[in-house]
């Protein structure tokens, strides 16, 4: 059983200006066999944490405690963690074998049973037969398989990887990214997962850390990242395409952009920002791609919610299509059904499901929720 | 196009054999001399050695060639161990800290500097420091030999691990349980195997060759000769003794050509190894 808590951890560089934080109050508790998933874009400090909690980087301030133990100034070694890197880092001239049982032999483990752990290891990764191989003789994929064997054996109940698919190609990726899942279902190690790749995060976390700036911008599931983001970086950085945004103006139950697109809210939604007191002021608007439909039957029941459009790119998915598109100087794209196929210079309605969508202050960015759910949050 | 591909091609064929001509020339003239007596050389430099001798190498041996000979290769080998031991360890701590704390960066700069010392100048007054400190003997020139090679050696060193030894490998050592030292040895100084093998050849090739730096320190005594120093006795103003002289140029020439061949594969085959990507 061991858990992971991060205190209020901040992260200053020695030649950075003062009171400037890499990482800022970042409070984090892992729970046994979870896997957790820092996510944001590059420079935001998800690597950074990472190598604090592996001790590859010193803690400015703030506790690190691992199964109750604080460890800020324990060495990596000692912290029972196996870490996986972007770059692999295999010993290149050790062979498959060697390099994973390099840990082992430091740690002064029995031949036989350091053998017994890497055949182990090897049988789980379908690496038996490349034992005897240096790294240069192997493809991306099983040199990224080695590492997490170089993980496995070790046995630690910690496993922290820091963007170990992001050298792989896109085909690779995917597999490989269902070989972790089906690892941690297997050996349900606490793993903490670091990408920039939202869907990494989205299929394979229990939880993500959204991170921007230092900063942790929001901690849930997959689900509650995505349905209820907090603000509208969280809300622009799940999902692909990303969400669509408008600065609008909220009067009269409708929203404005003053640009072409005039939407009436729904009833419900209107409540809750007459209620914080958002009537005729502006707001963020933003809509998920698929939360906008071209379809007939849409168009009947948000008959206050369309906009005429002009089809300005059209991508074909097989399954699915995005549009962009444009209302007047008002840019958009929306993912419809490949049935729905519109070429570049179609005019069409489309519905936008404002139901579906998400409100922002303009000057906080932080979501409009009702003060009722938003007080469950807390 | 294929056509003028071709003719391109026997262009430069040309030329390269001009010039492997002109360096083999001297070359298998020194081959053949070492076979002949200095008579015959004196009457046809280039002529195949007729009547073949192995006179030239009973010389040597009478004189006394195996002791220079060693003497040589001790100085050789131990200064090139020497180095191989220092260097690279100085080398990993300055690359890994030259970004970081301004101390290592001045080191470097101030080894490096020795580069631009051309030796002439400092030559004099090393003969006299080394005597001074009772250092004008093997192991003074081992010292030295350390001391000369460290700029360039280090300069090779220190880019080399900035370029091919990426610090996740320290990173990933570390978590394995590995301290610095053992990072070092295991990890870092076998991945330097292609820098190895460089440093040792332009050094040794240095050390083995040299002539004024024993000259200087070694000349008080003449047990303590080099193989260059031992050379250098087949002549004087008014004769040189062409025969021996030739026949110990072949005995250093092949001695060095084989350590050659032997690490320049190293070189190459160190070159292509998979640690990262």
């Amino acid at each position: 059983m061991v858990k992971v808590d991060l205190d209020h951890i901040y992260k200053e560089y020695p030649d950075a200006q003062e009171g400037v934080y890499a990482v800022s109050d970042f409070d984090l508790h892992i729970q046994d066999q979870e896997f957790i998933v820092f996510v944001g874009p590059s420079g935001c400090g998800k690597s950074t944490t990472l190598r604090m909690i592996a001790g590859l980087e010193d803690i400015t301030k703030g506790d690190l405690k691992i199964g109750g133990q604080v460890m800020n100034d324990v060495a990596p070694k000692d912290r029972d963690i196996a870490m996986v890197f972007q770059n692999y880092a295999l010993y290149p001239h050790m062979t498959v074998f060697d390099n994973m049982a390099f840990g082992l032999k430091l740690r002064k483990y029995e031949k036989a049973d350091i053998k017994k752990r890497v055949d182990e290891a090897a049988e789980i990764l379908g690496l038996t037969d490349y034992l005897d191989r240096k790294p240069a003789a192997l493809s991306g994929g099983q040199r990224q398989r080695v590492a997490l064997g170089r993980a496995i054996v070790r046995d630690a109940p910690i496993f922290l990887m820091d963007e170990p698919l992001s050298n792989l190609d896109a085909k690779l990726r995917v597999t490989m990214r269902a070989e972790i899942a089906k690892l941690h279902q297997r050996l349900k190690t606490t793993t903490i997962y670091v990408t920039h790749d939202q869907t990494e995060a989205m299929t394979m976390a229990d939880r993500i850390v959204v991170m921007s700036m230092g900063k942790v911008q929001q901690i849930g599931t997959p689900a509650e990242v995505y349905d209820r983001p907090k603000n509208e970086f969280v809300a622009g950085f799940i999902g692909s395409p990303a969400m669509n945004f408008f600065n609008v103006h909220l009067k009269d139950g409708f929203v404005s952009d003053g640009k072409g697109l005039n939407l009436q809210v729904p009833e419900g939604r209107l409540k809750i920002l007459e209620d914080q007191g958002y009537d005729d002021k502006d707001l963020v608007l933003g809509v998920r791609p698929e939360d906008i439909h071209a379809e007939e039957a849409f168009i009947e029941t948000f008959p206050k919610a369309t906009a005429k459009t002009t089809v300005v790119v059209s991508e074909l998915l097989g399954a699915e299509s995005m549009l962009y598109a444009r209302v007047d100087q008002t840019e958009f794209v929306a993912r419809v059904d490949a049935r729905d196929y519109h070429k570049p210079g179609d005019n069409l309605e489309m519905a936008f499901d404002l139901n579906k969508a998400h409100f922002f202050d303009k000057e906080t960015t932080d979501a409009i929720y009702s003060s009722a759910t938003a007080n469950d949050e807390q | 196009m294929i056509e003028e591909k071709k003719t391109h091609n026997v262009g430069k064929y040309i030329l390269l054999t001009v010039g492997g001509i002109l360096i083999l020339i001297p070359l298998l003239v020194t081959l053949f001399s070492s076979f002949k007596t200095t008579k015959d050389i004196m009457a046809n430099f280039f002529a195949w050695p007729k009547p073949f001798t192995l006179d030239n190498y009973q010389r040597l041996l009478a004189d006394g060639v195996t002791h220079y000979f060693l003497n040589s290769a001790i100085i050789t080998v131990v200064s090139v161990l020497l180095v191989m031991l220092i260097v690279p360890m100085a080398a990993y701590s300055i690359a890994r800290n030259i970004s970081k704390k301004r101390a290592f960066s001045l080191m470097y700069t101030f080894l490096i500097l020795g580069i631009f010392v051309p030796f002439q100048v400092i030559m004099i007054p090393i003969t006299v420091q080394m005597s001074k400190l009772g250092l004008a003997n093997m192991y003074g020139l081992m010292l030295l030999y350390l001391t000369y090679a460290i700029p360039q050696t280090l300069f090779l060193y220190v880019g080399y691990i900035k370029m091919s030894v990426p610090v996740s490998l320290d990173e990933a050592a570390e978590i394995d349980g590995a301290n610095k030292i053992t990072t070092y040895f295991k990890i870092v100084f076998p991945m330097l195997k292609p820098m190895h093998a460089t440093t040792l050849i332009i050094n040794a090739l240095w050390f083995w060759n040299d002539f004024m730096l024993p000259l200087l320190i070694l000349n008080t005594d003449n047990k303590m000769w080099t193989l260059p120093l031992f050379q250098y006795n087949y002549q004087s103003q008014y004769f040189s003794d062409y025969g021996p002289s030739f026949a110990s140029y072949v005995v250093g020439i092949v001695t060095i050509t084989i350590v050659y061949v032997i690490f320049q594969k190293n070189i190459i085959a160190g070159m292509s190894n998979g640690a990262v990507k």
